[in-house]
């Protein structure tokens, strides 16, 4: 009787766990598993080498890799410049890692890594989360590119009070849409780098959302003055208003280039803006006492329905002003008073 | 027979009443001629120097004569450096015989412009003063010292008073040039007219009447010149500033601005004679708007030091009508246009302080205005202000004004006076 020859199935290969080959920054460039079928494993520059490390200060046969009870056995084959534990160390014939250690081959680390190795903990991905992921919605960036662009022409026609080229029409809003593009692609470069994406037109839809709001808010600031008479305060206010508009428009964007907690980043920023308004106090402390020849004002003008205060009478006014001769005469109060004989 | 009287006799008689008569002529002072001016009264005209006491140099000179008792009198705009910087400059006298002396400062009149010092020679006769003005079309001789190049006399014509300034002037037909301000202009009989302080170029000359160093003299010589440090000249010119000022408000505040029509509203524009007019505007075919402007000031001013003259009102009319920019555009022109009155107050940080201002809405007359009020002092002459007035009309006709007005060296009541003055005499008033 002829037996049959059942083929059987090799148990499951051993695996011992991996050799992580690390870039200069520590990063792991690509694993090599340790199968105990396939050891020892040759390392070297050679191609006939089971790893093979492009290394030019790795010989074309440099090392032997083993597993010995659980831990990497490293043989140096006679190389020229050894294998190490680390750059600055002696070299040595043989070495045992333990799960976790390097080697260091040439300018090449190898790092050994069994199977039970932990690993980091898992990263939650803050980079896009509602609302800022609308940005992500092609539509909506396409209907902000478009309203950014009929702003900035609005606002060419709006300054516009003689007959002009259409071509000196469009040269403004193209220069801002220009200014937008680069803004927005320095964004994106460092998303790149920092997330390995890209989300540049995020970035134009965030770019393009501030341009917008900081036109609404300061048109609206400007009726508002103009209304309730605050004339007085508007640079204060419009200077309060760009700083939180542009910690805001600083926030969006970074929430699109790093993948940082959110709270962290309002952190960083609320800090940056509240350094910001101290810094432009200081220097608007600086400027009051600069002098200028011409009066410092900056009245709005608009039509008159959007007035809310009352008007006052010519002469109401003026004794109102009397005001301004104290404020000044205390400016000035170390020199002698008005000579009451001269007055008419 | 009778003897006869006549002949050889009478002939005598005759030709001695002939040589009386030419004697008599020949005593008569007769018409002096330049050189006969110049040999004459040269000695009593110095040139001043305004000297830098670190170099030794001097920065920069004018002209002066001799009144007596040691006395110099001068433009105060040529010792104006050592009255701001009295530590930087002192004053010497350079002679045309080439001697040099000190020389003190002892009293001004900033709004005539003279000054008067003190440490003359005493050996030179002093100029007399002309007790009246000449007549139209005689000649005067100016003395003084153009561009350091010596003592030099220059001929001239008087024209009379210039017309219509706010600080009384001779008018000149003669060469007077930069170094000469502060000499003396002399009539025939050598008596002083007037002195040199300005030019408009091409023989157009001016000088201060000499009443007014008659009046400088006459109140050193009641006591009431200070010497000394420079401090004591800042009280003299704020009192004469604050008396000059209330002088020519006073007949303008007594009644309301006299109003003319421009572009459908009343305003301010030709206060008194004392002020010019200039007018322009802006309509050509296709424009956007409409614009016409009207400028007036003072034609003179009071100079203080390089960068600052004072006693001086300008201001400006503009009259915007929209063609077709629509209300939205015509009210962004107004505004930017707001921002920019086009009147420049001018001024060093030395001078004057920053404007302060109030600003808010005022009606009159059922029409709405925004007003900007701003007014800044000055710093060494307490009670003396610039002011500036800016006032923009708002309406729903597509029609707009913008009025500015600069007063400078004025009271803080005059300032607010004549600035309601002028605010209340705008007023919207189209043709029917």
């Amino acid at each position: 009787m002829e037996s049959e020859t059942i083929a059987t199935v090799d148990p499951a290969p051993i695996r011992h766990g991996y050799i992580e080959i690390l870039g200069r920054s520590g990063r792991v460039r690509y694993r090599v598993p340790l199968d105990a079928r396939e050891l020892p494993l040759h390392l070297g520059r050679g191609l006939g080498n089971d790893v093979i490390l492009d290394d030019p200060y790795v010989c074309p046969v440099h090392a032997q890799l083993r597993v010995v009870d659980g831990a990497l056995r490293v043989e140096d084959l006679e190389s020229v410049n050894g294998i190490r534990r680390g750059a600055g160390q002696p070299r040595q014939a043989v070495l045992l890692l333990a799960s976790g250690e390097s080697v260091r081959i040439g300018h090449t680390m190898l790092r050994y890594r069994t199977l039970d190795a932990p690993v980091a903990p898992t990263v939650r991905d803050h980079a896009v989360i509602s609302p800022l992921q609308r940005y992500e919605r092609p539509g909506l960036v396409a209907g902000l590119v478009l309203a950014s662009f009929a702003l900035q022409l609005g606002q060419t026609w709006y300054a516009t009070v003689e007959e002009t080229d259409g071509i000196k029409v469009l040269l403004d809003p193209l220069a801002g849409a220009a200014v937008l593009a680069l803004w927005s692609g320095g964004w994106a470069f460092v998303s790149r780098l920092l997330l390995q994406r890209w989300n540049f037109w995020s970035h134009v839809g965030i770019a393009c959302s501030a341009l917008l709001g900081f036109f609404s808010a300061t048109a609206l600031l400007e009726y508002f003055c103009f209304a309730f008479n605050l004339d007085v305060w508007q640079a204060e206010l419009q200077q309060l208003l760009a700083v939180v508009g542009t910690g805001l428009l600083l926030y969006a964007h970074l929430r699109f280039t790093s993948a940082a907690a959110p709270r962290r980043l309002a952190r960083l920023v609320a800090a940056f803006g509240v350094a910001t308004l101290v810094l432009l106090t200081l220097v608007e402390q600086g400027e009051k006492d600069e002098f200028h020849a011409s009066p410092a004002y900056q009245p709005t003008l608009k039509a008159p329905g959007f007035r809310f205060v009352r008007a006052h009478r010519p002469d109401e006014f003026f004794a109102r002003t009397a005001m301004l001769t104290r404020q000044l005469q205390e400016e000035n109060s170390a020199a002698p008073q008005e000579d009451e004989s001269v007055r008419p | 027979m009778r003897r006869q009287t006549g002949g050889p006799q009478q002939v005598g008689l005759l030709a001695a009443a002939i040589g009386v008569l030419l004697l008599v002529c020949g005593l008569r002072p007769a018409a002096a001629g330049t050189e006969a001016i110049y040999a004459r009264y040269k000695d009593a005209v110095l040139q001043v120097r305004i000297v830098d006491r670190a170099s030794g140099e001097k920065s920069s000179i004018g002209s002066g004569f001799l009144v007596g008792d040691g006395m110099v009198v001068t433009n105060y705009h040529v010792v104006a450096d050592l009255i701001s910087k009295p530590e930087r400059y002192r004053i010497d006298y350079l002679h045309a015989d080439g001697h040099r002396g000190d020389l003190t400062l002892y009293d001004i009149d900033v709004v005539h412009d003279l000054a008067l010092l003190r440490g003359a020679p005493s050996t030179a006769r002093p100029l007399q003063l002309a007790a009246t003005l000449p007549i139209q079309g005689e000649r005067l001789f100016s003395f003084g010292n153009p561009h350091d190049l010596g003592l030099t006399i220059v001929e001239g014509t008087f024209n009379g008073l210039r017309e219509n300034s706010l600080y009384e002037k001779i008018h000149f037909t003669g060469s007077i040039n930069p170094g000469m301000s502060g000499g003396p202009a002399l009539n025939r009989q050598g008596e002083v007219v007037g002195v040199n302080v300005s030019t408009a170029g091409n023989q157009i000359s001016f000088l201060v009447p000499v009443r007014y160093v008659s009046a400088l003299l006459r109140r050193q010589n009641s006591g009431v010149a200070q010497t000394g440090a420079s401090g004591p000249f800042h009280e003299r010119m704020r009192t004469d500033l604050l008396a000059n000022q209330a002088r020519y408000l006073a007949p303008l505040l007594a009644a309301p601005f006299a109003q003319e029509e421009i572009a459908g509203f009343s305003l301010p524009v030709k206060l008194g004679p004392f002020f010019k007019c200039w007018g322009d505007s802006r309509h050509e075919e296709d424009e956007f708007y409409e614009q016409v402007t009207q400028s007036c000031s003072t034609s003179d001013d009071i100079y203080l030091a390089d960068d600052q003259f004072t006693g001086t009102i300008r201001f400006r009319h503009d009259v915007y009508s929209d063609l077709r920019l629509g209300s939205l555009r015509f009210y962004g022109l107004l505004e930017r246009e707001f921002n920019a009155s086009g009147l420049d107050p001018g001024g060093e940080e030395e001078s004057v302080g920053t404007f302060a201002c109030s600003t808010d809405f005022v009606t009159q007359h059922d029409d709405l205005y925004k007003v900007v009020y701003c007014l800044r002092g000055y710093k060494k002459m307490a009670g003396l202000y610039d002011v500036f007035l800016t006032v923009a009309s708002l309406r729903q006709d597509q029609r707009g004004l913008q009025s500015s007005l600069i007063l400078s060296g004025v009271s803080a009541d005059n300032a607010r006076q004549f600035s309601q003055h002028f605010l209340e005499a705008i007023r919207w008033n189209p043709k029917p």
